[in-house]
């Protein structure tokens, strides 16, 4: 019997219902049960799974070569340094007001 | 709490690398950086006694690297740094690799693209945002921040932090396709799409 559901099932999301939830989906704010329709509807719509795949890659590719940003040679060194010089002109931690 | 210097750098040199990754996806400058998490850390150090054991470090941290970049970044503060939000299209960056046919050419249009970036060229795209959206993408895209730890990072509520990340997200695909257009990368892959 196509398109039944019980009375008190949630009504299945189209296009536009599932786009809208896209941000949230990548962001996982989503509630179970939405996140449940949202991957109901991706299993039955070529168009808006070719979307939420690309969004999806964008977010994880952006973060993937971000995580490879050069730290400069012998940074913690310095930051130590900084902080060796406040210790012994007395500004330990805990010193600022 | 007052710690001892030991106890501070057992907690902040596992975050400097990231830490300095934050700074520089702000600045866009290797030095501005380096004096930015410097600043961050030295300030951080002074007022760990005020730090509550058992909450979050981190969200403790870039809070004050935060406020340090605003106060060093108000002093040079572009003028007319305005956006267009309203006119932001959604799906930008899939609708444009749609039009130039690189869905028809490859199963993964969103790598096929981004592999021909590299890091700078994305970290000049985040540098390009306004400020507030600048300051929530690099912790979400930078530091994998949830946006519970950004609102606390960045003191503002949770539905700020939600509006942000989404327009600071169609931003940078804007700004990203832009400079793939500018590089002649665009040129390249719809080359190869019509061959």
């Amino acid at each position: 019997m196509a398109g039944w559901r019980w009375p008190w099932s949630p009504r299945p999301y189209d296009c536009a219902a599932a786009l809208r939830r896209l941000d949230d989906y990548l962001d996982r704010r989503l509630t179970p049960q939405e996140r449940r329709l949202v991957e109901q509807h991706l299993a039955i719509c070529t168009a808006c799974t070719s979307k939420y795949r690309f969004e999806t890659t964008f977010v994880s590719e952006l973060r993937h070569k971000l995580a490879r940003i050069d730290v400069p040679p012998r940074f913690a060194d310095r930051i130590h340094q900084t902080l060796h010089q406040a210790g012994t002109s007395g500004e330990l931690p805990g010193s600022s007001p | 709490m007052t710690g001892t210097p030991a106890d501070f750098e057992a907690v902040l040199v596992p975050l400097l690398d990231r830490a300095y990754g934050m700074a520089y996806s702000l600045t866009h400058d290797r030095a501005d950086a380096e004096d930015l998490v410097q600043e961050a850390a030295l300030l951080a150090f002074k007022a760990f006694g005020q730090f509550q054991p058992g909450t979050n470090f981190k969200a403790w941290f870039y809070k004050i690297l935060m406020n340090c970049f605003y106060g060093q970044h108000r002093k040079r503060r572009r003028e007319g740094e305005t956006v267009d939000l309203d006119n932001l299209p959604a799906l930008y960056l899939y609708g444009k690799t749609a039009d130039i046919g690189l869905h028809d050419q490859t199963q993964d249009p969103a790598r096929a693209l981004l592999a021909r970036l590299d890091t700078e060229q994305i970290v000049a795209a985040l540098e390009a945002l306004p400020e507030e959206y600048r300051a929530a993408c690099s912790l979400y895209f930078v530091q994998e921040f949830s946006y519970e730890e950004i609102a606390q990072t960045l003191d503002v509520p949770l539905g700020t932090v939600r509006s942000r990340i989404h327009r600071g997200r169609k931003l940078l695909q804007q700004r990203l396709w832009d400079i793939a257009l500018e590089l002649g990368i665009v040129k390249q892959l719809t080359t190869r799409a019509s061959a």
